[in-house]
């Protein structure tokens, strides 16, 4: 039959890609890290936007890479540190120089890719969902420094300070439920 | 520039498709699970006390004016979290639930007399709040639940109860909204000597 | 008029390959065919059913295909096995206490088959469902009690989930944007589109208009490859048909890719009371997924455009890419028609 061959050969590696577009989204300690780089480039200017992004996605492919190589056992308390501190430059509404911003962006990309490594299936479905990981997250970013880099208006620039506030607290509340594990 | 509104827009529906492929990839979850987000958002709203005293700071906020309507929500977030966190690693604090029904009392009346301290004891009075809500809610928090979604939905919700205020509050605008707005702070106050008092 | 005649030499190609699509389609398809297996499932009173199961013998051998029944369910009258010419008839009485509506029915061993299942079921009260497994999901799941809520929310589903795993369909809408570059173009364009293909999934799931399916995914492809060909010529700074009407070529090829959704959804089953409705909010889930693929995209590339200047090297790549994944299909469909 030809036609079931036609709509498999459409939705062959589909369902490995939008797993791997969205992994950065519905996790959200990625998409916190995600939203706190996006935030931070864009604040900073449009330099560090062409220099953080660009790092920030080299960085996913990196750790997608290291962690073919390399097992941990997660990297949620790098991607909570690095949210944590360009959450707080952006509330604080400090600038950074651009290499500060594109290393932290490096950063937490990496600690992405390693923990949105996708259980490898086979070789075609890790490619592609990887693949797919690295344009979600990259287009994520993209989108939210746009927007932090069009801040024009005083309210925006209050929007983005409190959404800078928010990833702050939720990190810091993360790292106190952390720390009341180890003291139980 | 029709470029940058298209882009808004496009950046709006994007945004409540990604949320709605979230809630919906949500159930499916392995250990990143959808559910511990809920039960951390429904947690602030679920306490009236903890939510009539967040719109009381929003609606106040109006009335503090400039830079404090705007300083508020930056801060009181961290605020809340820094009580969140001594809640969690048990740092003795006193009286936590005098001090939260005793903060609606405070708020209400501040905002049903409209007072306009300086911004340094607006920000003490509001920031004692954000201790002890916080305080109480990070000894509420499940321990079983995950921490990441839980503190994320509890962040939001607390957000938004701050933001529902402000938007309301907006309506002391107009004189009748200032008496709507000012009323709802009589009742606020009201609401907190219940809860002081026990009767509540 | 080098843009005129390489639009007149496109539309030669076009045709040539429209004919040889039809052509690869009516010429084989008698020549050799797997004939499927057949279930068939009647109520006969509150909790028993009759099971037909008839798999067809491929050269002498039996089918190796197990029917596996929800674990809850009882033999009443064991499998009763009756060879027919060319095939072998299996029939059986069950009890099912619990019903089976909402409940799974496997095939073991069907993915390892190229035969498909044609399954029909028949309640007491008349109501009738009937689906083709495919041996890529082998299971089937009896549909249950739909209301009006339930058949708006699964067809709606169904529709913003077959637009977003269409990748050829996302493609197209893709290669449209970028000719695209007006928002007032865009809007028409896609309205276009959108009225086009419903028009014909409409036509098409009424039984007015049939097309086979394999030469319309081939013609899918072909219309991606033209449009993604379109969008580089304009980068060029060339002008054709598609250019400055985008909205009259994606009308035309929206007809196409409604003939490609009306197979999609019959594939996935229609109700058998309301098949209006399900047309309807399917198409509704579609539109959804749509909007849903273009506000993503355009948000990406609106942001991308603040931060990164060259828009049309990024252009240009994306024509290309899209081109060369849509000549892959080509190729594939063409040769899945002739084999």
């Amino acid at each position: 039959m030809p036609q079931e061959a036609l709509a498999h050969g459409v939705l062959k590696g589909v369902g490995d890609f939008y797993a791997g577009l969205l992994h950065p989204i519905v996790v959200p300690a990625e998409l916190l890290a995600i939203a706190a780089m996006g935030l931070l480039v864009g604040r900073s200017g449009l330099a560090t936007c062409r220099r953080g992004i660009p790092m920030l996605a080299a960085g996913v492919a990196v750790g997608l890479g290291l962690a073919s190589v390399v097992t941990t056992s997660g990297t949620t308390t790098p991607l909570v540190v690095a949210a944590l501190v360009a959450g707080a430059i952006v509330t604080a509404d400090q600038r950074v120089p651009p290499w500060v911003a594109a290393g932290l962006a490096a950063l937490a990309g990496t600690a992405l890719g390693i923990d949105a490594a996708p259980e490898a299936k086979s070789h075609i479905a890790a490619v592609t969902s990887g693949v797919a990981t690295i344009v979600g997250s990259t287009a994520l970013a993209t989108i939210i420094a746009a927007l932090a880099l069009r801040v024009e208006k005083h309210w925006q620039h209050v929007a983005a300070q409190v959404a800078g506030s928010w990833i702050t607290a939720w990190a810091m509340l993360y790292f106190a439920y952390q720390l009341a594990l180890l003291s139980r | 520039m029709a470029g940058s509104k298209f882009g808004a827009v496009g950046a709006a529906i994007w945004f409540l498709a990604v949320v709605a492929a979230g809630s919906a990839l949500g159930h499916t979850g392995d250990d990143h699970g959808g559910g511990g987000f809920s039960s951390g958002f429904m947690h602030p709203l679920l306490g009236p006390d903890h939510v009539i005293a967040m719109v009381a700071v929003g609606l106040w906020g109006v009335f503090l004016g400039a830079p404090a309507i705007w300083v508020l929500p930056i801060v009181f977030p961290l605020v809340m979290a820094l009580g969140g966190a001594f809640g969690m690693i048990e740092v003795p604090l006193p009286a936590v639930e005098t001090g939260i029904a005793l903060s609606a009392v405070v708020l209400g009346l501040c905002v049903a007399f409209a007072l306009q301290p300086p911004l340094w004891a607006a920000a003490l009075i509001v920031g004692a709040f954000a201790i002890f809500h916080g305080y109480a809610h990070g000894t509420e928090m499940p321990v079983a639940s995950d921490a990441l979604s839980y503190a994320l939905g509890f962040v939001v919700a607390t957000g938004l109860l701050h933001l529902c205020g402000i938007a309301f509050g907006n309506l002391a605008r107009w004189p009748v909204g200032k008496m709507a707005v000012r009323a709802a702070g009589v009742v606020i106050a009201l609401a907190g000597g219940a809860y002081l008092s026990g009767v509540a | 008029m080098t843009a005129a005649l390489s639009g007149r030499s496109t539309a030669v190609r076009l045709l040539a390959a429209l004919v040889v699509a039809i052509l690869g389609w009516v010429v084989p398809a008698a020549a050799h065919e797997v004939r499927p297996a057949y279930l068939q499932i009647d109520q006969t009173d509150d909790s028993h059913y009759t099971v037909l199961w008839k798999t067809p013998l491929l050269s002498g051998m039996p089918l190796p295909v197990v029917l596996r029944l929800p674990d809850d369910v009882k033999h009443v009258v064991e499998p009763l096995e009756r060879p027919l010419p060319g095939s072998i008839l299996q029939k059986r009485v069950i009890s099912a206490p619990a019903g089976l509506a909402g409940r799974q029915i496997a095939f073991v061993g069907l993915q390892a088959t190229i035969t498909d299942v044609l399954v029909r079921v028949t309640w007491l009260d008349g109501r009738q469902a009937s689906a083709i497994v495919r041996p890529s999901q082998p299971w089937y799941l009896v549909p249950a009690e739909q209301s009006f809520w339930s058949i708006a929310w699964d067809y709606t589903a169904l529709g913003i989930n077959h637009i977003l795993y269409g990748l050829d369909h996302l493609l197209f809408v893709a290669s449209l944007m970028l000719i695209v570059r007006d928002w007032r173009v865009l809007v028409k364009t896609i309205t276009a589109f959108t009225i086009a293909h419903s028009v014909t999934l409409a036509l098409a799931t009424f039984g007015l208009v049939t097309l086979p399916p394999p030469p319309v995914e081939a013609m899918i492809a072909l219309s991606i490859l033209l449009v993604a060909a379109e969008a580089v010529r304009m980068e060029r700074g060339k002008v054709s048909l598609t250019i400055t009407w985008p909205w009259v070529v994606a009308f035309g090829f929206g007809l196409l890719h409604g003939f490609g959704f009306a197979g999609a959804m019959v594939d996935l089953g229609l109700p058998q009371r309301d098949v209006p409705l399900a047309l309807l909010f399917f198409n509704v889930g579609v539109e959804i997924g749509q909007l849903m693929f273009i506000a993503a995209i355009l948000a990406v590339a609106c942001s991308a455009r603040l931060i990164f200047t060259s828009g049309r090297s990024m252009r240009i790549a994306a024509a290309y890419g899209i081109g060369a994944i849509a000549a892959f299909w080509v190729v594939e469909r063409l040769d899945a028609i002739f084999l």
